[in-house]
């Protein structure tokens, strides 16, 4: 990529971090319309990343790939039948999740992998080479070198949209978090929709943790996900839960990450440290512009006593 | 309350019971399903956590933070306020102590260095927690959130000034501070292995905590985590509430980041939080918000970590993670004993909802807030 | 869904367990296409049971229904749907940040949301029956009644057969109860079957042609009504009640809690508008008006929980606006409409009981609360308002529903507080425990405890109150005395339709 601008090279670095962030927050998104809350995001990407390696170094990238997805969702199920079925408090079973994500990705990437041993490395995304794109100023050259996890990322959040949106299952999720005993009267199997929504959680989070270790290294080191499921929680409760609007939101941050990562080879004349914690900086300060927005206007309005709060906004 | 919750029943004991051995024998099967020998790991983790007194000091070491955490943590869980940021708090509480020391440097008498130490672990703890306490009561930004990336903030404010200003110039690779002037350093108890005075003083801060949980002021906490308003008309307002529980988990907080680095490391180095200010939050939710059960909880939880070491070494082929597997397992189950109970939920029930919305009662709260927005300087 | 045409749905020897109560014994019910049926009976008589095993919600212990005549299952509330059984609830079951038609979706066959066609299968209906619904707005910002009007079009939208109404009028004015039973005697004319459970003999009288009485499980009556008397039906309902307590009539005292041009905004969507009144010391003052008419935002201003924008609250001369805690310390007690905002249903009575009463030194010792002291006194408290079971141990929340709310209402008026603000004291409770507390505010006010009492109904407050303010869209439209006391100008002005009151913004708030 010789012959960028530093902001084309900052730009394409941000199509690719990006996509971890969409990737986990859809699947929250769809949980949160469920009426949940996933603290444990972090450990369900971690299992993901080490199942995406595991697969990815037996069969290929999609197997990689898929066995995150599927990791993930059997911490879905987990979260989905404690908080649904067990009637645990999602908030202790998050972090025990977080917990177990942790401990058990690091546990089996050592009893695999025992120490001394050179890691091997594990095929990593496709890039899909769209040349007639990077024509396009300033973005082109990084959306047609972008990876296979960004434009999975933009198709899963249309997906996600349009689920939302234009089916029957978009609605009735939606009406299980908005009110639960309703939704009963209604006809809606609220368990099951609170453990489906749990599942598809874990699957794209998993899948998030998939792309963090195969988007460009193709191996596993622990907590190698930093964050990243948190910062998902924060943008997806600034972006109103909403796909599309996710989608923007993780770009503008994965724009700050990228900038932290190249900001390394550049002198700014500012530490390195304040470019690495810039996205959790912006991140802590759009949370507080939209909180307080979020506020105002539930005062402004006035809230129903039957509409629980997890119809409006977040605190 | 201690005795008014003992009315468990039988069966709800009994299901908790059941869902922690399934927790271990889920672990016991995962070893032995990556070639682990079962019986050799058990007696490694027995081994590892109590089997001799440097082992058994080694866990009390641990668990000397896990407590003090989780005590302060237990208190902002009653007044239904998750946070998840002890660990952020402790890292600023290191910071704040390390400077201190070396502003005042080494000619003042141990007690001076001891208090000075204590006094800035504690601010800076505050401090830290202060922001998520004030952004909640004013805006309304959820705490969960707020702790959890404060402490990734925390974390890179270390690396910042672990390669600059705090840098121990002697060392070329390992960024980590001076070792800190003699009359700093928490002194040891007189036992075999690296158990320090700090172990005194947070059993101390336990029976004190005991003592307040009886108190008209607990109460009225416990009011407000479950029924705010009416904590209102009782004169406790939700700013008081969510700001004076939020900062005494950070002052506890940042006193675990003082220990962990006066008496057990030494000099600031990285790892100065090492996952404690996350264990303090299960090893609260494990220890109920009872100040006698964190202290157990904090002990069985440490057992865990030290154990682990303990099972590496007898099994030899599985790696001492199992302990933070192990941990997860316990949590899970906790949770869901808890929730099978007729206790249930009475800790966290009204997280349900929790981040996904204002976790206030949704209508008058509203308008409570809106007085406190307006009352608040 | 053109002609509706009605079905024959019957319970035969049906019997329900819950643990080891039995809320239902060997039940026979049968309704008849073309007629309304009424089920009455107390609170606890196992009238919703009843409905909620029609309904698909709960499966029967024993027993069996019987749908035209064949023997069906209801495994869960969508089979009853497709079987044509339509619900409305008495908490109306819609979710409020949807629109009538996308809440009619959800329970559509269809994968897909197809918003056209379910918003034309809902206008067919509507059309049909003579509703006039907003159908795109989101539920929270339509009014009660038309709220469950919206119901009754979804279920009919549904292919109900069979029409459930849970005491449709119990947060609805007598304007808007004529109006609805309009459309359902309509609606039966023309074979549907519809099931009406209430407990306003009133109601049966004026729409039901078949009536059976349910008590502690079992029918203690089945007739038609017009071979019934009221006294037969409060009879086969509860047998005998208490006498009540006697108000001594208020004769004047000082003014102890004073409204001044208030103006508030509540989380209602009705927000109060330059609401003036007094309650002296002895004195009973009924709010009444249509739910949703702005009740919560004055009880809640009443005693310092909101703010007021403009305007005063004072107490005994002292204002108390915004100050929650000032108004408690000046004797404000404060029993608010959701009952459970001020119980600690997951701790023990005890807990629940001393929160009047936090700062008295009996039950403080060097800073510590004294639980001995503390359960005792929860004892006497129990005793003197009749909370069963007697057990200060259990947990609130495991207290029946009038049990909670003697709890509360006796929390509240023990020791005669200054000021009392009740909001909906009996809502949903039966009559023993009505009587009850109706009883227990008698007994305060004739102590000398001024008693703001907000309540939708009617027949409450024309019992308790010396005064009746109606309360219709944030204002006060209307005032009289016990002695004044007129249906029909009430109806009238609970509806909105009080003539001198013309300068009052039609349209409401938003």
């Amino acid at each position: 990529m010789t012959g960028l601008t530093f902001w084309a090279v900052v730009i394409a670095g941000a199509f690719s971090l990006c996509a971890p962030i969409v990737l986990a927050g859809l699947g929250e998104i769809f949980l949160e319309r469920a009426g949940g809350f996933n603290v444990g995001i972090e450990g369900m990407m971690l299992m993901g990343a080490v199942f995406g390696v595991i697969g990815s170094l037996r069969g290929g990238f999609w197997a990689g790939a898929l066995e995150g997805i599927l990791a993930g969702a059997v911490f879905g199920l987990l979260l989905g039948l404690a908080t649904a079925f067990g009637k645990a408090d999602m908030i202790i079973v998050g972090v025990a999740i977080g917990l177990l994500g942790a401990g058990l990705s690091t546990y089996l990437f050592q009893a695999l992998n025992p120490a001394g041993q050179t890691n091997e490395t594990a095929p990593t995304q496709p890039i899909l080479h769209l040349d007639a794109l990077t024509s396009i100023p300033l973005i082109g050259p990084g959306l047609a070198n972008a990876g296979m996890f960004f434009y999975l990322s933009v198709f899963l959040s249309i997906v996600a949209w349009w689920v939302m949106k234009h089916t029957r299952f978009g609605l009735r999720l939606r009406a299980v978090g908005d009110d639960e005993v309703v939704a009963t009267t209604r006809g809606i199997p609220v368990r099951a929709y609170r453990l489906i929504a749990a599942i598809i959680a874990g699957g794209l989070a998993g899948l998030g943790g998939a792309a963090v270790a195969l988007s460009s290294i193709g191996s596993f080191t622990p907590g190698m996900t930093g964050g990243t499921g948190f910062i998902a929680l924060a943008v997806v409760i600034i972006a109103g839960r909403s796909p599309l609007g996710l989608l923007g939101g993780a770009l503008l941050f994965a724009l700050f990450n990228s900038l932290a990562l190249l900001a390394q080879t550049k002198d700014f004349g500012l530490p390195v440290e304040i470019f690495e914690a810039l996205p959790y900086l912006v991140t802590v300060a759009i949370l507080c512009v939209v909180s307080r927005y979020l506020l105002a206007r539930s005062k402004q309005l006035g809230r129903r006593r039957s509409a629980p709060p997890a119809s409006s906004g977040i605190g | 309350m201690t005795r008014l919750r003992s009315f468990l029943n039988r069966r709800s004991t009994a299901i908790g019971a059941a869902y922690v051995v399934l927790g271990f024998v889920i672990v016991l099967i995962l070893i032995a399903g990556t070639g682990g020998d079962v019986g050799l790991a058990l007696s490694g983790w027995f081994e590892g956590a109590f089997g001799n007194g440097f082992n058994l000091v080694q866990t009390l070491a641990y668990a000397t933070p896990l407590t003090l955490v989780a005590v302060g943590v237990g208190v902002a869980l009653r007044a239904n306020v998750v946070t998840v940021g002890a660990e952020g708090q402790m890292v600023v509480g290191a910071i704040f102590s390390t400077v201190a020391a070396f502003a005042v440097g080494p000619h003042v008498p141990l007690l001076v260095g001891l208090v000075i130490g204590a006094l800035a672990g504690a601010l800076g703890g505050a401090l830290w927690s202060l922001l998520p306490a004030l952004a909640r009561v004013r805006w309304g930004v959820n705490e969960i959130l707020f702790t959890l990336l404060a402490n990734y903030i925390a974390s890179y404010l270390l690396t910042f000034l672990l390669r600059t200003a705090l840098r121990d110039p002697g060392k070329v690779v390992a960024s980590q501070s001076k070792l800190l002037p003699d009359s700093f350093d928490i002194p040891l108890l007189p036992v075999q292995g690296q158990l320090h005075w700090g172990t005194a003083l947070v059993l101390v801060l336990v029976v004190a905590a005991v003592i307040w949980n009886r108190s008209r002021g607990a109460f009225l906490i416990e009011v407000y985590g479950q029924r705010p308003i009416l904590a209102a008309r009782l004169g406790l307002t939700p700013t008081r509430a969510v700001v004076s529980t939020m900062l005494v988990s950070g002052v506890t907080a940042g006193l675990a980041g003082w220990m962990q680095l006066a008496g057990v490391a030494g000099r600031l180095g990285p790892g100065v939080s090492a996952g404690i200010g996350f264990a303090g939050l299960a090893v609260a939710v494990l220890g109920r918000g009872n100040p006698i059960g964190i202290l157990i909880a904090a002990i069985l939880y440490s057992s865990l970590t030290t154990g682990a070491n303990g099972v590496q070494v007898a099994t030899g082929t599985t790696p001492a993670s199992i302990g933070t597997v192990t941990q997860g397992v316990l949590l899970l189950a906790a949770g869901l004993a808890l929730a099978s109970g007729r206790f249930r939920q009475t800790l966290l029930s009204r997280r349900s909802r929790a981040a996904s919305g204002d976790d206030e009662d949704p209508r008058p709260a509203a308008a409570a807030v809106t007085r406190e927005v307006e009352a608040t300087p | 869904m053109s002609t509706a045409r009605g079905t024959e749905l019957s319970l035969l020897g049906v019997s329900k367990n819950y643990g080891g109560a039995q809320a239902l014994v060997g039940v026979d019910l049968r309704l008849e296409p073309g007629t309304v049926h009424a089920l009455v009976g107390e609170n606890g008589a196992g009238k919703s049971t009843a409905l909620k095993i029609f309904a698909g919600l709960e499966q029967p212990s024993a027993g069996r229904i019987e749908l035209a005549g064949e023997p069906v299952v209801f495994g869960n509330r969508t089979a009853a749907i497709r079987a044509g059984v339509g619900l409305v609830p008495q908490q109306l079951s819609l979710i409020g940040e949807m629109s009538l038609v996308e809440n009619l979706i959800l329970t559509r066959p269809t994968q897909l949301a197809h918003r056209r066609a379910a918003a034309s299968a809902l206008r067919a209906v509507a059309d049909e029956a003579g509703l006039t619904l907003n159908l795109s707005a989101p539920v929270r910002t339509l009014g009660l009644a038309e709220r469950q009007l919206g119901e009754l079009a979804i279920a009919l939208a549904q292919g109900a057969r069979v029409l459930l109404l849970d005491e449709p009028t119990s947060a609805i004015g007598p304007h808007e109860s004529g109006l609805l039973f309009e459309k359902v005697t309509a609606l039966a004319s023309t074979g549907v079957t519809v099931l009406l459970i209430t407990h306003r003999l009133d109601e049966v009288r004026s729409v039901a042609d078949h009536v059976t009485v349910l008590s502690h499980g079992r029918v203690t009556l089945d007739a038609e009504v017009a071979d019934v008397t009221d006294d037969d039906l409060v009879f086969a309902m509860v047998g005998e009640i208490p006498a009540p307590e006697t108000h001594t009539l208020y004769e004047g005292g000082d003014d102890r809690l004073v409204l001044d041009g208030v103006t508030a905004q509540g989380s209602g969507v009705v927000p109060l508008r330059d609401v003036s009144l007094t309650v002296r010391a002895g004195e009973i003052v009924g709010i009444l008006g249509v739910a949703g008419n702005g009740q919560g935002t004055l009880a809640d201003t009443a005693v310092g929980i909101i703010e007021p924008l403009a305007g005063s609250v004072s107490v005994g001369g002292a204002e108390i606006g915004g100050r929650p805690e000032v108004a408690r310390e000046h004797g404000v007690s404060y029993v608010p409409e959701v009952r459970a905002e001020f119980l600690l249903s997951d701790s023990p009575v005890t807990r629940s009981a001393v929160l009047r009463r936090l700062s008295d030194p009996a039950f403080r010792r060097r800073g510590a609360l004294q639980w001995g002291a503390i359960t005792e006194f929860t004892k006497g408290l129990m005793e003197r308002h009749d909370v069963r079971p007697r057990n200060p141990a259990i947990n609130a929340g495991a207290l029946s529903g009038g049990n909670q709310q003697k709890l509360l209402v006796g929390r509240e008026l023990d020791g005669a507080p200054a000021v009392a603000v009740l909001h909906g004291p009996t809502q949903g409770l039966d009559l023993h425990a009505a009587a009850a507390i109706r009883s227990d505010i008698r007994r305060a006010a004739n102590a000398g405890t001024a008693v703001l009492l907000v309540s939708a109904d009617v027949d409450e407050v024309r019992e308790l109150a010396d005064r009746i303010l109606v309360l219709s869209k944030g204002r006060i439209v209307d005032e009289f005395t016990a002695a004044e006391f007129d249906l029909q100008r009430l109806g009238r002005a609970m509806a909105g339709l009080v003539d001198h009151t013309a300068d009052a913004p039609a349209g409401g708030a938003r």
